[in-house]
């Protein structure tokens, strides 16, 4: 199966999902910023290539893990998504599952990532991002919690 | 191979590139509204390769990115083009304009 994590840019929340998701980061307790940071592609897509989907690797259930920035109209190429899974005929839906983090964005994340990807100011967007996702990294855990448990069912 | 024909505005050019691609009669298309985001399936070629349309409600270049990453996520091979250049005023009031040049171009997007 292949589990897509998207968000906006594909740079922060879903990354830090999929990490989750494949045991880079703990579920048992907050990581430190420098934990955050240092997960691979963080921070890491530019503005062109929003859109590319990033392997992340596979899970304990051979699972293809895949991060996805859709940036603005994220409902409609989500569907997009699916039907180009259908249309193959060779992946029908339920071999595909799209969860969208970006509902977990909250401020900080928002005003770090725009500093980061528009102003071009990295060293401190990136840190300013972490500490928004480490605020609220307990719904990051449920999420992918969540995720897991409907792949079990 | 799946060629796919994306555009923003122009949906008349859009199909009149498949029409073409295919060797179809192109002289009575109609228009209606296109359902922008969703993949429409023209048909099959003489080497037999799929010819779809999308029309985009987003950032073509977005979508470009995802369905070149679509294709690689599957293990497909597609071939993207972009018609957004003649979504412009000239070509959607010029069809005879935008017949000719998408006849020009058509030997060079099936190379």
């Amino acid at each position: 199966m292949k589990i897509i994590y998207s968000c906006y840019g594909g740079a922060h929340t879903s990354i830090v999902a999929a990490s989750i998701h494949l045991n880079l980061l703990p579920t048992d307790r907050v990581p430190f910023i420098k934990e955050i940071m240092s997960i691979p592609y963080y921070d890491y897509i530019t503005n062109s290539s929003i859109g590319i989907p990033l392997y992340m690797g596979r899970d304990n259930q051979s699972n293809d893990i895949y991060v996805l920035g859709m940036g603005a109209c994220r409902t409609q190429l989500t569907e997009l998504i699916y039907n180009y899974a259908l249309y193959c005929n060779i992946h029908s839906k339920k071999h595909l599952h799209v969860v969208n983090s970006i509902a977990l964005i909250n401020l900080p994340v928002r005003v770090g990532g725009f500093m980061s990807k528009k102003l071009k100011l990295m060293y401190i967007g990136k840190p300013i991002t972490a500490y928004g996702i480490r605020k609220d990294y307990r719904l990051y855990a449920e999420l992918v919690q969540n995720v897991k448990d409907t792949l079990q069912a | 191979m799946k060629y796919i024909y994306v555009f923003k505005k122009n949906d008349y050019a859009a199909l009149l590139a498949a029409y073409i691609h295919l060797k179809m009669d192109y002289k009575h298309i109609k228009t209606k509204a296109i359902e922008p985001m969703k993949l429409f399936f023209m048909g099959i070629d003489h080497k037999l390769n799929e010819v779809y349309i999308i029309k985009s409600s987003c950032k073509i270049k977005i979508l470009i990115n995802i369905l070149n990453g679509l294709a690689t996520i599957f293990n497909h091979s597609i071939i993207i083009i972009n018609l957004s250049k003649y979504d412009s005023f000239f070509y959607r009031i010029n069809k005879k304009e935008l017949n000719r040049s998408i006849n020009k171009r058509m030997l060079e997007w099936r190379l």
